[in-house]
């Protein structure tokens, strides 16, 4: 699973290695699986404050008005810059295709997070045989641990098969579209 | 026929230094090492003798008649001879008290592991002990220089070899451990600009000197000899060829071959006279085809050569001093009146394979007719059971099926055998799946260093050399830990319905039925290392493979200690040495748990009027009474009786089956 971006130097040429920028290290997509970690910072296109926040009259756009993260609900007119405005008025004649690609992106998106938490239940379905091999858990807690993360799996198997086929659609619809 | 001997060795000096005793098991390899010392310590005093055993199965201390252990021990009445008896344990915890802190400190240095790591490493114990130590042993003799000529018995062919190849590969171990400590090196002098030498380089350089010596010493022409030991039989011979070529890749030095066990009755004896009919046939084979070298012909003995009067006596024909004469005459020993054996029912042998177990392994020492007994067994189930499918294989380095069979076996895969439908054989090369696991391990070392480092990202030079290093090095054992993992996966993918095993002789068997359990601990730790580094690596393949590997070692050691899938049969033959290392492998089953319910006694002469057989038949049969007394309570006993051909090819192994299992 890689977790870095760059190429860190060898021990040959360590003197003249460039030291790797923080912003070019990915953290590990799952938790239990970094090593390397840095501050990952937040790179918007508009201002990170602007007048009406900073004198508290609207929210702070990292959290909005609701105090969810941000990806987890709609950015409103006020909310989202006079240039992101303007350029979505200008595309509007063919919003309903930005609106498909970025809906295609989520959907991908999620599949990416979905597969990531399969590998992380095989992980720890792994992890648990692991452990009965070295004798450190019984057979009865094995089975029923073993059952229990199976059926997760099955889950998240399922799930993942649900979203496969949503873009298998979207992608068949988008081609009709084009045509 | 006329016995005519030639002289050994010269005898005005004594310019060896080292003397090896080496061949098929049963041939006589310790007692011709121990009449050869005990002839060169008498006839040069003023030199020291040291005669060791590197067979797991000693026999040394049996030979001379007195204690001999795995510390040096004078052997009695001779003030210039001591012997070893080397003990792979023992010499292995003295090996980790002396170099263990400066061994750790190296793989502290060169690897990516901790203490933990490295501490648990250690603690295993690893596959092929035997031949390591023995390296390790004789280069600490070598550097002491206290013994002017060290005389060597040696394990049977297959382990021999694999003891000579060793130094070799030891020089590969060194150059591991010499890269781990240049990344020391390296970094030290990276940041203190200059490095200076400490304890674990000194341990580097005495090791590599130490190794590089008894290279040298064995392939040294002129004070290196190595004695092929046979018997003018079929198998044997076939099997001394084979050693010679081993030892001619080798470049060991090999002059001379004894030819052991001729039988010169000069009667008509109905079992005498066919096998020395035989044997002129393979002696003039011998003779004309290995002309190159000194042939030394020893006479049969009706008599166990044990004590050091009968070594003498054996030693005097063996350097020329005596002429052999046929002496052994019946007359110096009782008639075999007055004993009468009620066990002999044929059976008790039948019974053997009557339970329905799934492995059958039958073991003795080396010559006492394992390949002939597992073969007649595999032919009788497959007989039995036309319905089943029964696997016959060897794991022994020093492979004897297809010499039994007289067909050509399959080494790579299980292939039919002597066109009998359900019947297979494999003739395991071990070291070919060990070199298969290898390459298959290095690209997972390479995928997991790169999964590591984020793909193609950081490339840690060293410890991926390292790594790949390490994999070369893999030890001695550790092809029958693949063997093993074979037939594992056949057994959990139920590809036969019985398996039979022809093992190598006592020594190397038990270790290799101890393998599971050593296979097991090195499973673990590796198991014990995903745990510990799973944010780092990925559990995928490799952690599965290794649970996998793990299941199927539990699962074979479940069905080894299960009496009722496991039948092991020990075979043994009603001679003294013979029976000494019967009751040690009895002794050490027990303790492995391996239920054996049958001792088989193979070679039992029939009652024949004949000066040679009657005085032998008489020693066996007191000896059978002796193992009925301490084993009847416990172990079936049966008794096989010794045929006056060889039996060899498919025809003579279905006669010898139905003679003996029915």
């Amino acid at each position: 699973m890689p977790y870095t971006k760059t190429r860190l130097s060898d021990f040959s040429d360590i003197k003249s290695a460039r030291v790797p920028m923080f912003t070019e290290i990915i953290p590990a997509p799952s938790s239990r699986v970094g090593m390397v970690s840095g501050v990952v910072p937040h790179i918007s296109s508009h201002p990170p404050i602007s007048f009406a926040r900073h004198m508290k009259l609207l929210p702070s756009r990292d959290l909005g008005r609701t105090g969810l993260p941000k990806g987890s609900r709609r950015v409103s007119i006020t909310e989202m810059g006079l240039f992101k405005f303007v350029g979505k008025l200008l595309t509007g004649p063919v919003q309903p295709l930005v609106m498909f690609k970025e809906l295609a992106e989520k959907i991908e998106r999620q599949a990416q997070e979905e597969s990531e938490i399969l590998v992380s239940l095989e992980d720890e379905l792994m992890e648990l045989k692991i452990l009965y091999e070295l004798e450190e858990i019984n057979a009865e807690e094995y089975l029923a641990r073993k059952k229990e993360l199976t059926e997760k799996i099955n889950e998240e198997k399922m799930r993942l098969e649900e979203i496969e086929m949503k873009i298998v659609e979207r992608k068949i619809i988008k081609g009709k579209e084009k045509e | 026929m006329v016995i005519e001997n030639l002289s050994m060795f010269s005898k005005e000096k004594l310019d060896l230094n080292f003397l090896l005793f080496g061949g098929k098991g049963g041939c006589g390899k310790t007692t011709s090492a121990c009449a050869a010392s005990i002839y060169l310590a008498h006839k040069f005093p003023d030199k020291k003798i040291l005669i060791v055993s590197s067979d797991p199965a000693h026999s040394v201390g049996d030979s001379f008649n007195c204690q001999v252990g795995s510390s040096i021990t004078p052997v009695n009445d001779f003030p210039n001879l001591w012997a070893l008896e080397l003990s792979a344990e023992e010499e292995n915890v003295r090996f980790k008290q002396e170099n263990d802190a400066v061994m750790k400190k190296i793989a502290e240095r060169g690897t990516l592991f901790d203490n933990e790591d490295i501490d648990m490493f250690f603690d295993l114990t690893i596959p092929g002990l035997d031949e390591i130590m023995t390296v390790v042993k004789l280069a600490d003799i070598l550097k002491e220089g206290k013994y002017d000529l060290i005389v060597l018995d040696t394990a049977p062919i297959g382990h021999t070899i694999r003891l000579l190849d060793l130094p070799v590969h030891m020089k590969k171990w060194v150059e591991v451990l010499e890269l781990m400590q240049s990344k020391h090196r390296f970094l030290f002098r990276a940041f203190t600009g200059k490095y200076r030498r400490d304890d674990a380089d000194d341990f580097l350089e005495k090791f590599d000197n130490d190794v590089k010596r008894v290279n040298r010493l064995l392939k040294n022409q002129r004070s290196t000899r190595f004695v092929a030991v046979t018997i003018p039989e079929v198998m044997p011979v076939e099997k001394t060829e084979e050693l010679l070529k081993e030892l001619k890749k080798l470049e060991i030095p090999v002059r001379d071959i004894i030819v052991n066990q001729i039988r010169n009755s000069e009667n008509n004896c109905p079992y005498c006279a066919p096998v020395e009919e035989e044997q002129k046939k393979q002696i003039d084979y011998i003779s004309q085809n290995f002309s190159g070298y000194n042939l030394h012909y020893i006479p049969s003995f009706p008599y166990p050569i044990c004590g050091i009067e009968r070594l003498t006596e054996y030693s005097q024909l063996l350097f020329g001093e005596k002429s052999y004469q046929p002496v052994l005459s019946a007359k110096a020993f009782p008639k075999p009146d007055n004993i009468s054996i009620s066990v002999n029912k044929p059976e008790a042998v039948s019974r053997f394979l009557e339970k329905k177990a799934l492995i059958y392994i039958f073991g003795g020492k080396g010559g006492v007719g394992k390949s002939t007994m597992s073969c007649s067994a595999a032919l009788t189930l497959a007989k039995r059971n036309p319905n089943k499918k029964i696997l016959l294989f060897s794991t022994d380095p020093a492979h004897s099926i297809s010499n039994c069979f007289n067909l050509p076996v399959e080494t790579d895969k299980y292939g039919p055998v002597g066109g009998i439908d359900n019947l297979f054989a494999m003739e395991m090369d071990a070291l070919k799946l060990l070199n298969e696991w290898k390459e298959e391990n290095r690209d997972r070392i390479k995928e997991t260093f790169d999964e590591f480092m984020g793909g193609g990202g950081t490339t840690i030079r060293f410890e991926e050399e390292i790594f790949e290093g390490l994999i070369d090095i893999t030890p001695p054992g550790f092809d029958e830990i693949m063997a093993l993992r074979k037939i594992t996966d056949y057994i959990s993918e139920n590809r036969f319905d019985i398996y039979v095993l022809d093992s190598a002789a006592t020594g190397h068997l038990l270790r290799f039925l101890e393998m599971p359990a050593i296979a097991r601990s090195w499973t673990k730790a590796m198991l014990k290392m995903f745990i510990k580094y799973k944010k780092m690596i990925k559990m995928s393949k490799q952690a599965a493979d290794y649970v996998d590997l793990s299941r199927k070692i539990r699962k074979i050691q479940e069905i080894l200690t299960d009496p009722d899938r496991c039948q092991f049969g020990v075979i043994g033959i009603a001679e003294r040495m013979g029976k000494n290392e019967m009751d040690r492998l009895v002794e050490r089953l027990k303790k492995l748990k391996i239920a054996c319910g049958h001792i088989l006694i193979n070679l039992v002469l029939a009652p024949i009027k004949c000066d040679f057989c009657e005085p032998k038949r008489y020693k066996q049969q007191k000896l059978i009474q002796e193992i009925i007394r301490e084993k009847s309570s416990e172990h079936q006993i049966c008794q096989i009786p010794a045929f006056s051909h060889p039996i060899k090819g498919i025809d003579q192994l279905i006669d010898f089956s139905r003679i003996v299992y029915g």
